[in-house]
């Protein structure tokens, strides 16, 4: 598993919306953001590549989300 | 009270993402008057475009290059970048060695002494006193200065780089195989591939953005098939539909498996091997299907399977998937091949599954080995950069060559020495020997990249020995053992081409100016080219000049791409050589009609493989020969060596990262629960590791992902160094070294 610190970057003023449909997400979980254009968030995926896979399709499937920087990769073997 | 890892992991990652909503940069602020500069990953050899942010002189991020191959997307290490240029471990002075100490220096004092004891060291036992070794990481520009510097002006052939060890049996198998050196495919041949195989590559780990693409692939066409051949279950062989785990050094055995169901079950193309194949033994093309399918007749699925222990079927799986009529079949490798005694032999093997299967020069269809460093490609591999070669598919040992280089970099004929210098362990050793008394080292850290590590540092400690090293870093366990450190110019604070696995060269433009008082490469050796009296070999003011040189260079051979205006390099996103004339697009796939500029329009076949004479690929009858140093009872374990997805080479850069520092930091010794079991250690534990050159005591990760009996050590930390313990012997052919294999005893510490 990994376990991802990942900060998200969305147009200004969409970081309340984009965080409030990101809430749904089972494997997110939000832990901040500026209120404007920055989320920030704790990921967890089977794997770097769920991982990078997971921001490919957010960032394709929402006009709204500019990127998605992980800040932070841990693995937990588990 | 305590936490446990997960909860550990967990509040890092939010504290990282947390602290980072409060420095990190927006696209929306870059839109407010920062520049953007357009630029290259420093990292591995995919070569991902980027943007570098500067703001206030300062790079305060990196973003990916929608427009290049990479599609915008960078990997953790890449996104961390920024971070390498003010680690508090840049080399921001000249230092030089007195009274056993690194001290602080002027550059007049510490090139002074650089071109004294080169002078001194050539005048007293000629110029093969002193030697070159260079690295796939520096730019274009800068490996061709030292090269023309070293063989034209000095007159030696002691230039080597690191790249020996890392893709010299690449090189030696395309050589051998197509007549000419690189991959024919490229990275868009990813997008139609049905089948992969890879062979002895951690792309997930190795190389995230092409393994990403992979991925993809699979995503949009469910029926692609991942084939890994690999005796660790890698984080790339998640993705596998068949992992076949075996024993290291039997992929041989193998590949010429593969074959055998091949040519058995009638997937070959025989209407391709009779128009563009050619089979031959040792070093001559001098045999016949016929003879190579009775050459497969020793490697049945199953002999080959109870040599590696594998399964039979498994190889007949992977022969078929690979095989099947209709389907594009794409093979990738890298160091599991080629730091191999015999890795030559194994990249030939690789390349005969495509050529009797016709499974080459298609879209999706290629052999295609993937490379470590940024530049191993396009500056020492195009750039002839090393002890044997001259620029652009020239050899040393080839007269006509060493003519037309000489006429082309203006010196007398007979100036370039006849005979090839030695390769990189040969080199070491005559330094040990105390053969070569001056050494001057660019950008890399043999000290503690090089096998058998030991060994060397000792040579380079020699009294009479001189060590010049041309770093961004310091400390490193190179630097450590200089007489005069050199601070270097670091990616974003110079200006150079980078050239990555699929022949694409890009530019990187240089976004800030140097920290400190480093300079780039470049300046560094045409100064120490002017204090040796070949300034005019070297009058080079800018980048620039060295490139358009190059472009005169390159004119004519195979790899010609004259058409690569420092201008068009600047506005493109990477283009792909051959590019002739400025208005060819480049070439996506050598060897194909329509698409190489060097086969005629009027062709009368798909491929023509010019390198060779007959213009034919050579199907190698290779046999399988096991490691330098198998297990044994005294050494009864295999000992292998690799890379995680959170360091790079030997972490002179991604160890100064804050987010990367403390992940895998400390190399680990992963053993099998099996072998953790029978030596009375678990997770956490110490064990030594002793081969017959040395010993070093490892951290233990008990993990089912290694196979029994064997250990697998990370590659980059520089305090408990896994090359102590490999071994230095080297493949007949290239002269790389087997990094990936020898014999060990492990012991609880």
């Amino acid at each position: 598993m990994v376990i991802a610190g990942v900060v998200i970057t969305t147009q200004p003023g969409q970081a309340p919306a984009v965080a409030v449909q990101l809430a749904s997400v089972p494997f997110l979980r939000l832990v901040g953001g500026d209120g404007n254009e920055r989320i920030a968030a704790v990921v967890e995926r089977e794997d770097g590549e769920a991982l990078e896979a997971w921001a490919e399709e957010l960032v394709a499937s929402d006009d709204r989300i500019l990127g998605v920087f992980p800040t932070f990769v841990g693995r937990d073997p588990a | 009270m305590s936490i446990t890892r997960r909860e550990f992991l967990e509040s890092a990652a939010a504290a990282s993402a947390l602290a980072a909503l409060s420095g990190m940069p927006t696209l929306a602020q870059a839109a407010g008057g920062e520049k953007w500069v357009k630029s290259v990953c420093r990292y591995c050899g995919t070569g991902c475009g980027l943007y570098i942010g500067v703001k206030d002189g300062k790079v305060f991020a990196v973003r990916g290059d929608k427009d290049n191959h990479n599609q915008g997307f960078l990997c953790l290490k890449g996104f961390l970048l920024p971070q390498i240029l003010t680690a508090p471990t840049r080399c921001l002075y000249p230092m030089i060695r007195k009274d056993g100490k690194l001290v602080r220096a002027s550059w007049d004092e510490a090139m002074s002494l650089v071109a004294a004891r080169f002078k001194e060291a050539i005048e007293k036992y000629g110029p093969d006193a002193v030697a070159f070794y260079g690295s796939g990481q520096g730019l274009t520009e800068e490996t061709y200065v030292a090269n023309k510097l070293f063989k034209a002006g000095i007159r030696t052939n002691n230039v080597e780089g690191n790249p020996r060890l890392c893709m010299a049996s690449a090189v030696g198998g395309y050589v051998t195989t197509f007549g000419k050196d690189e991959p024919m495919g490229c990275y868009e041949d990813i997008d139609h591939a049905d089948v992969f195989l890879l062979v002895g590559s951690n792309t997930a780990e190795a190389h995230p953005i092409i393994f990403q693409r992979i991925v993809r692939r699979k995503e949009k066409a469910p029926r692609t098939k991942v084939i890994v051949l690999d005796p660790r279950r890698t984080p790339t062989a998640r993705i596998a539909d068949l992992h076949i785990s075996f024993k290291p050094g039997t992929d041989l055995a193998i590949l010429n498996a593969m074959a055998y169901v091949l040519v058995s079950e009638g997937l070959v193309d025989e209407e391709f091997i009779k128009s563009h194949v050619t089979f031959g033994e040792g070093t001559e093309a001098n045999k016949s299907f016929e003879d190579y399918k009775a050459f497969l007749a020793q490697y049945t699925p199953e002999k080959a399977a109870e040599l590696a222990g594998c399964k039979a079927e498994d190889i007949v799986t992977a022969a078929r998937w690979f095989g099947e009529k209709g389907k594009a079949s794409m093979s990738m490798w890298t160091m599991g091949l080629n730091q191999r005694t015999k890795g030559v032999w194994a990249n030939n093997l690789v390349h005969n599954l495509h050529l009797i299967t016709g499974k080459i020069g298609l879209p999706g269809s290629t052999p295609f080995s993937l490379t470590g460093q940024p530049n191993a490609c396009g500056g020492v591999r195009d750039g002839g950069a090393l002890s044997h070669l001259l620029p652009y598919g020239r050899l040393i040992a080839n007269e006509q060559h060493r003519k037309e280089m000489e006429r082309l970099w203006g010196v007398p004929e007979g100036t370039l020495k006849p005979k090839p210098g030695p390769s990189t362990v040969e080199m070491f050793q005559k330094i040990e020997a105390g053969e070569i008394k001056c050494l001057y080292i660019m950008c890399t850290n043999p000290g503690q990249s090089l096998p058998n590590v030991g060994r060397y540092r000792k040579a380079l400690q020699r009294e009479d020995v001189f060590v010049v090293v041309a770093d961004a870093f310091h400390p490193t366990r190179t630097t450590e053992l200089a007489d005069v450190v050199l601070p270097a110019a670091l990616w974003a604070e110079k200006e150079g081409v980078y050239g990555c696995s699929e022949r694409r060269y890009q530019l990187l433009e240089q976004a800030i100016p140097p920290s400190g008082e480093a300079r780039p490469d470049f300046e560094i050796l045409c100064d120490l080219g002017r204090r040796l009296g070949l300034g005019h070999l070297v009058p080079f003011k800018t980048p620039t000049d060295v490139w358009n040189e190059i472009l005169t260079i390159c004119k004519g051979t195979v790899y010609d791409f004259s058409g690569m205006t420092r201008e068009r390099l600047r506005q493109a996103h990477g283009i792909l050589w051959p590019a002739p004339t400025p208005d060819h697009p480049g070439t996506k796939r050598r060897y194909v009609k329509g698409e190489d500029p060097f086969v005629p329009a009027d062709w009368p076949q798909r491929v023509k493989f010019y390198g060779r004479p007959d213009n034919r690929a050579v199907v190698w009858l290779r046999p399988y020969k096991g490691p330098e140093e198998a297990p044994d009872a005294e050494y009864p374990m295999y000992y292998t060596t690799g890379r995680v997805i959170e360091h790079w080479h030997t972490g002179t850069m991604t160890r100064t990262c804050r987010e990367l520092v403390h992940a895998n930091a400390e190399a680990v010794a992963e053993l099998h629960p099996n072998d953790a079991a029978k030596l009375g250690v678990k997770t956490g534990d110490k064990v030594r590791i002793t081969s017959r050159r040395a010993s070093e005591v490892f951290k233990v990760k008990v993990t089912d992902t290694s196979r029994e009996n064997l250990v697998f050590v990370h590659m980059h930390d520089d305090q408990h160094m896994c090359n102590l313990v490999t071994i230095d012997a080297v493949d007949p052919i290239s002269k790389q070294p087997e990094f990936k294999i020898c014999g060990v005893k492990v012991e609880k510490a």
